[in-house]
């Protein structure tokens, strides 16, 4: 069931995110052909284009979290969704893993197509630049790429948590029409929550990673994610499974 | 027979409104039922519980003998009162999703309802009409061969002659062994197809009783009997 349900979260996003990679990368492709055609003007508009559409994939990929986690579970659509024989725990993991996916590709083609771009119009040679930035990365130490990938992933897993918590408790505490405006102060509450939680916890951020390694700091900052993503996910859960309540 | 839904002392509150108010019934497998009253009696809020939409209440919730879970939700095919369709999807789309979820999704049956509607698979469905969703709609849950059916209001606000067609489908196309529970307020072409009927009252069950006591025990029409149970006769 799982495999089918991450199968048709792809399917229901495909369209979406698919067209929008492409035309960043047309986009860079084209601002570089027009540029070194001389054709400043159009080149210059394309450029424009592409920086505006490249800066946009930010929003555009949190619009649709909040469509994924928010519409399509509580929506109408959620009755389709809630038909089905599927676990509560078998939805979440569908959601995150498809989101987790969507939002490290949008990060790849965002900086890929911006990478190419610039190497191509600057000609600033971007293999050997990067090739130098690694090796001297690995010259440094190995297990701090590992735990900056580490922190990186779960603080990804962490925003999705946050968000699919956020329209689980929306969904728990109100029943009106108001539902943008009440989930946008329901964002800055929970995440003053949250904060205040971890503040709570593990004391001042800062003094808990103090006296750790590089590595150890990074480490100690995941594990810091894990344990509050942990909990936002169980929480959903226990929504989920017996508060959920379509309109 | 056996029983396909039982509730006990069910009971749902929607901040101080009762919804639903010690509710019992117990429902036999096979027949066809009618959940009728007025907007606002609860019927809504039966079936949303019944099919797992709803998980706020208190009281006991059986399906085929087991608490509503994953695996109930395997046994009910639920036509909800709106559209749950996304935007982005084709019918095909839709149709290997339920083809996916569902054992029982016969591709076959809801091809052959398609073109009885005389809907094309190839299109999106947010080109359709809203008349040709909701059909869409009602052949995506009679394309099952499932042991539940619920319909919630599948005739309201829809013109008369695709309620005949609707009417018609739900008779002829459904698993003959299945049982059907279907809620509306509007019974005046509909009362000749129920085995038996609820008649639900401001969340109370009024009379939960064989069509044809009902109408012999009244001496009057199931229209005319619903009307004067309600007070809405003259």
């Amino acid at each position: 069931m799982l495999r089918k349900l991450i199968k048709h979260e792809f399917i229901a996003s495909y369209r979406i995110y698919l067209p929008s990679y492409v035309a960043v990368v047309l986009l860079a492709l084209l601002s570089v052909t027009t540029f070194r055609a001389n054709q400043s003007l159009i080149g210059g508009f394309f450029m424009s284009l592409f920086f505006l559409l490249a800066g946009g994939m930010a929003f555009f990929t949190v619009y649709n979290l909040i469509v994924s986690l928010g519409q399509r579970v509580y929506g109408k659509q959620g009755y389709l969704l809630f038909s089905i024989p599927a676990k509560t725990w078998q939805i979440m993991v569908a959601k995150a893993v498809t989101n987790l996916i969507w939002i490290v590709c949008t990060v790849a083609i965002t900086v890929g197509s911006f990478l190419m771009f610039t190497s191509l119009v600057i000609s600033w040679d971007v293999f050997s630049s990067l090739s130098e930035v690694i090796t001297e990365f690995i010259g440094i130490d190995p297990g701090v790429w590992v735990a900056m990938g580490s922190l990186g992933l779960v603080q990804l897993i962490y925003t999705i948590g946050f968000f699919m918590f956020l329209f689980a408790l929306l969904n728990l505490v109100y029943k009106g029409e108001k539902k943008v405006f009440i989930g946008i102060l329901l964002y800055f509450a929970v995440d003053y929550v949250v904060t205040t939680i971890i503040s709570l916890i593990f004391g001042s951020t800062g003094m808990f990673l103090e006296g750790l390694s590089d590595a150890g700091a990074i480490w100690g900052s995941a594990a810091i994610y894990l344990v509050v993503s942990i909990g936002l996910y169980l929480l959903t859960y226990f929504i989920m499974d017996k508060k959920m309540e379509l309109h | 027979m056996s029983e396909i839904v039982r509730t006990q002392y069910l009971t749902k509150l929607y901040g101080q409104v009762v919804a639903l108010d010690d509710v019992n019934l117990s429902l036999e497998s096979g027949k066809i039922i009618g959940l009728l009253g007025p907007n606002g009696s609860g019927k809504t809020t039966l079936i949303k519980i019944l099919t797992g939409m709803s998980k706020q209440y208190t009281g006991k919730v059986f399906i085929n003998g087991k608490p509503i879970s994953n695996e109930s939700k395997a046994l009910i095919s639920y036509l909800p009162d709106q559209l749950y369709f996304d935007p982005w999807m084709k019918i095909a789309d839709l149709a290997l999703f339920m083809k996916d979820m569902f054992a029982d999704f016969d591709p076959a049956q809801f091809a052959t309802l398609l073109k009885r509607f005389k809907i094309e698979d190839r299109i999106h469905i947010r080109k359709l009409s809203k008349g040709n969703q909701e059909k869409l709609q009602l052949a995506l849950v009679l394309s099952r061969k499932a042991q539940f059916y619920i319909f919630d209001e599948p005739i309201g606000g829809v013109d008369p002659a695709l309620r005949q067609i609707i009417l018609d489908t739900i008779i002829n196309e459904r698993n003959p062994e299945a049982t059907i529970l279907l809620s509306t307020h509007q019974i005046y072409d509909v009362e000749s197809l129920f085995d038996e009927v609820i008649f639900l009252k401001e969340g109370h069950v009024l009379l939960h009783q064989p069509t044809s006591e009902v109408i012999a025990a009244s001496g009057k029409s199931l229209l005319e009997t619903f009307k004067e149970v309600f007070k809405y006769a003259a």
